[in-house]
């Protein structure tokens, strides 16, 4: 079913974030210097702009749900088998905040602020780990 | 530099949003739709289009094209914004900002909207406006469907129910008042009835955001016409002064924003409350950008005209009607007059304090405010000269 779906085209930049990914580890970035931690793949540190200093680092892979939705309108072709589907909204525990979905989650049984963590999910023709969020244990 | 020259907005032109939409034409254009709207506000203000030395459009992408169709060949100014509503307050900010300068001494600010025409969605592989410039972090989003900025607000939407307790349907009374001040609008795309039950009955778009939350997606254009004081002096309509305007912006990968763009509101609340001397107690109508219900809560709590948290319950009991102790989107704003991104919200603001609102006008209304809480926050307060 996600074969099909959109997945962020995997470049030098990110390919670390990738790498973590296929062995189960969410990776995000920092700043030696600055310290900080951010989740979209960026060629500097947004603090002091320097390009030497930023490293991916293994996050925790848990976090919690900020906020969840359910789209119901057919936007995407890739996503009309689907509807309705979940997004979430996820802050991890280092901070950066990315949008993902859950897994394994009942719709009521879902509240903001319910600790997750991640599962790697192969997305794309490529299937290219993606992470979604379960409940955890 | 010399001191900033007085500015009056002096032409207001909005196309009939209404018959446009009841006549859906897949070639009409927004420089057609552009075109109408600045014709509007030329024979408003009682000015010949010779005298148009700066040009600013928004959702109309080639300049040179719009000043052919319009015969303004060599404006002294000329630019093209991005087709997104944030962009509504800022347009006319740097109209302000040319005449004051002396840059210009007549600015038009034309937008045209052809989203109705062209299938426009919002959402999907190829959004628009904004979105374009993410490239592949797009991606990132798109892999979970996520797309549009209606389902970004219902992501605050949703974190607001969880923080503050407001139930499911505590939004209706916005689309409702929307309805009810669209039928006092001869121009309106929606002027039908809406009942509350028929608000909880529509379907959801992205859920917890129901359909009538959401702005429509309708053609048209609105024309703004800014110039020196001293010009409006001897022009048709009475002369509108900006009495105070503000922006600041919140800039990340996602339009949801985790203070549901507090920092950036308060800040700007603030500095056109300073400007003008104008507190929430003295604004007399408020028109408020609604691309989707709960940024009309979000702005009333931010801008001060009810506790954090309480929004949902100010609007309750009629208290944003039209003869409410604070009328809002007066003209039935985005899910009723019609979309057009802020711009036709800014023309009533203007239409309100000249006191020509008609059948809609707000009694006594000396001071309007223009609200729009996006990515970037802006603000705009209203008198006659």
């Amino acid at each position: 079913m996600k074969s099909q779906h959109t997945v962020p085209e995997i470049t030098p930049l990110n390919k670390d974030q990738f790498d973590g990914a296929r062995e189960g580890i969410l990776r995000v970035q920092t700043c030696t210097d600055d310290g900080g931690a951010w989740y979209l793949a960026s060629s500097n540190c947004p603090v002091c702009l320097r390009e030497d200093t930023v490293r991916w680092i293994d996050a925790s892979g848990r976090g919690t749900v900020w906020s969840w939705i359910r789209i119901h309108q057919p936007y995407m072709p890739t996503f009309k088998d689907e509807i309705p589907y979940t997004v979430a909204y996820i802050r991890l525990e280092e901070g950066p905040l990315l949008m993902s979905t859950l897994q394994g989650i009942a719709d009521e049984d879902v509240v903001c602020d319910m600790p997750v963590e991640v599962v790697f999910v192969p997305y794309g023709e490529d299937a290219t780990p993606m992470p979604e969020f379960r409940a955890v244990a | 530099m010399s001191q900033p020259i007085d500015v009056a907005i002096v032409g207001v032109g909005t196309t009939d949003f209404g018959s446009i939409y009841s006549d859906r034409d897949p070639f009409r254009t927004e420089y057609q739709l552009g075109v109408e709207a600045l014709k509007l506000a030329l024979d408003d203000a009682g000015l010949d289009k010779s005298e148009i030395d700066g040009l600013l459009l928004s959702r109309i992408p080639g300049y040179e094209t719009f000043g052919y169709m319009a015969g303004i060949e060599q404006p002294r100014v000329v630019n093209s914004y991005e087709g997104s509503g944030r962009m509504a307050g800022v347009v006319l900010q740097h109209a302000i900002s040319l005449v004051q300068a002396g840059l210009a001494t007549t600015v038009a600010c034309v937008y045209g909207n052809n989203g109705r025409a062209a299938g426009a969605t919002y959402g999907g592989e190829q959004r628009g406006g904004a979105y374009n410039a993410w490239g592949n972090m797009a991606k990132y989003d798109l892999a979970y469907g996520m797309t549009s900025p209606g389902a970004s607000v219902s992501m605050m939407w949703r974190r607001y129910m969880h923080e503050y307790g407001a139930p499911d349907g505590a939004l209706a009374p916005i689309a409702l008042s929307n309805r009810a001040n669209a039928q006092k609008n001869p121009i309106a795309v929606m002027r039908k009835p809406l009942s509350e039950e028929e608000y909880m009955a529509s379907r959801f778009v992205s859920e917890p955001l129901r359909l009538y939350d959401y702005c429509m997606i309708n053609d048209g254009g609105v024309a703004l016409i800014v110039t020196t004081a001293e010009r409006a002096k001897d022009l048709k309509k009475p002369a509108v002064v900006v009495r105070a305007t503000a922006s600041r912006t919140q800039l990340s990968p996602h339009y949801t924003k985790t203070d549901l763009f507090r920092d950036s509101a308060v800040d700007v609340a603030q500095r056109v409350r300073a400007q003008s001397g104008f507190g929430p107690d003295d604004i007399d109508c408020v028109q408020i950008y609604d691309n989707f219900t709960p940024i009309v809560l979000f702005s009333l709590e931010h801008f001060g005209f009810t506790e954090q948290g309480h929004g949902w319950e100010f609007i309750q009991d009629g208290r944003i009607a039209l003869d409410g102790q604070l009328p809002i989107n007066t003209s039935g704003g985005h899910t009723s007059e019609g979309y057009m991104q802020g711009w036709g919200l800014e023309a009533e603001a203007i239409r309100q304090v000249r006191g020509e609102a008609g059948e809609r006008q707000v009694a006594d209304c000396d001071v309007s405010q223009y609200i729009c809480v996006s990515p970037i926050t802006s603000s705009h307060i209203f008198t006659r000269a």
